[in-house]
């Protein structure tokens, strides 16, 4: 539940030691799970700021010097510079954000920089997830397969709109180590 | 036993672990440690002892550093780009000057409150609640008629640094009394540690144990043994030395959850818990960190 076992180590929580709770105790305990439950609540405001960002997109790509904010803004340009400039693909957009998926803190992906290295490199999905609707389960609650996963519950908790994450889903798909390009 | 035979078993991930039980056992001021709470600090231990089988207890004190393949050198580098100096010498100025009775921090603190910072945090069985060095700062103070400093402020992150580096390479000893209000604390702090919590769903154990030496974006994760020795610290985020519980709410913020006030009972439960879980590492703060 609220216990995540740790891969090789028991924490040996909630009742290892001989003597019981008390209310006092419960109350402290479970106040996390009532704060969990109340930040699930409290943090609706992605649809408003993916509209924003739609908007800004819409505006920005003919002068794109003036105000690349994020990273993958900023390496667009310099990768595409002899070919005709190509937008990032919204859903690489919502990924590499730090405040939507921000999916980078963890994964390697595409030329995402500053990458970590906790879960896989996000690469071939195709092979392990055949069906999108097996990476958007997965994208919504990674728990549910996988109590001990630290990958967040994108859908469970609201970090994402089920939007969101199709389009991070179908931008995963066009990652393939096969030469196309 | 003879010493011969404790330094060739020293060796020994495992053997070094047990020696940190049998240190904060025997070496302990308070009452020994409840038996459950030794067995605990020693596999806690073990799980990264053998997990970082090349690493030695005391290279903890070094956090994420110890992980990374250069980080001796850039641990080195950046300690000699970022100078304490000023935040230590400040700290020692109000150090000794003196209250407006006459008395000082001298007046509250064994050892005149110098050396001492491994005495930290503690189970005060009389007040029923686990006690810092900041807290115990403030009581002196109050005490003698002084306003207490703000928590995470400029005077009382200076006046720990300072105090804190006069305890350098002291070994932490965090000492569990065998009382049921202290076990119950020590508790909850683990408790917190474990539990997932926060729009992200993330436990401390999840970066912090688990994943300790991978990266989180371009930042290696720390290792949560030996996580209070090098506090308080520089951060490049903050551009400033900071506490350790400012580092907690970096982290409650991190992980979309909303972070408890500095020196909130939350708080110092967990610097109990991951306190006497850093048993035998020896204190590095005030100390750098990226």
């Amino acid at each position: 539940m609220f216990r995540p076992a740790i891969r090789g180590y028991n924490p040996g929580l909630p009742q290892s030691h001989g003597h019981s709770e008390t209310m006092m105790q419960q109350f402290l305990i479970r106040m996390p799970l009532v704060f969990l439950a109340l930040c699930a609540c409290l943090t609706q405001a992605h649809a408003a700021e993916a509209v924003n960002i739609k908007l800004e997109e819409l505006a920005a790509p003919a002068k794109s010097a003036p105000a690349p904010t994020t990273p993958s803004a900023a390496s667009a340009p310099e990768k595409s510079a002899e070919k005709k400039p190509k937008p990032p693909h919204e859903g690489e957009r919502i990924a590499f954000d730090a405040k939507r998926g921000n999916c980078l803190a963890c994964h390697e992906i595409g030329a995402g920089k500053n990458a970590g290295n906790i879960g896989p490199a996000l690469i071939d999905l195709q092979r392990k997830y055949p069906k999108e609707e097996q990476l958007l389960a997965y994208l919504r609650d990674a728990s549910a397969q996988n109590p001990r996963t630290i990958m967040p519950p994108y859908g469970k908790h609201r970090l994402l709109t089920e939007e969101e994450m199709k389009l991070i889903a179908e931008y995963l798909y066009t990652l393939t180590s096969a030469p196309d390009k | 036993m003879s010493s011969r035979g404790l330094l060739a078993i020293m060796h020994k991930p495992a053997a070094r672990s047990l020696f940190a039980v049998l240190f904060c056992m025997g070496v302990g001021l308070a009452p020994t440690a409840h038996a459950d709470v030794a067995g605990e600090l020693a596999r806690f231990q073990e799980y990264f002892l053998n997990k970082h089988p090349d690493l030695p207890l005391a290279k903890y004190a070094d956090g994420a550093f110890a992980l990374q393949p250069n980080g001796a050198e850039e641990l080195a580098a950046l300690r000699r780009s970022v100078s304490l100096e000023n935040i230590i010498k400040r700290g020692r100025a109000l150090y000794a000057a003196p209250f407006a009775n006459g008395k000082g921090y001298a007046a509250c603190f064994r050892s005149n409150g110098l050396g001492i910072a491994t005495d930290y945090p503690y189970y005060d069985v009389l007040a029923r609640e686990v006690k810092t060095f900041e807290m115990e700062i403030n009581e002196c103070r109050t005490r003698h008629g002084e306003p207490p400093y703000a928590y995470g402020g400029a005077e009382m992150t200076a006046l720990l640094a300072y105090l804190t580096e006069t305890s350098r390479k002291n070994i932490i000893t965090v000492v569990i009394p065998d009382n049921p209000d202290a076990l119950a604390a020590f508790e909850k702090g683990k408790q917190f540690f474990f539990a997932r919590r926060g729009k992200w769903n993330v436990a401390c154990a999840h970066c912090h144990m688990e994943y300790d030496g991978k990266r989180l974006g371009d930042k290696t994760l720390s290792p949560a043994l030996g996580i209070t020795s090098y506090f308080p610290a520089y951060y490049g985020q903050w551009s400033e030395v900071g506490t350790l519980h400012r580092r907690f709410s970096d982290c409650m913020a991190r992980i979309g959850a909303k972070p408890f006030p500095a020196q909130s009972e939350e708080y110092r439960n967990l610097e109990f818990f991951l306190g006497f879980m850093s048993n035998g590492v020896p204190l590095s703060g005030p100390d750098v960190r990226p």
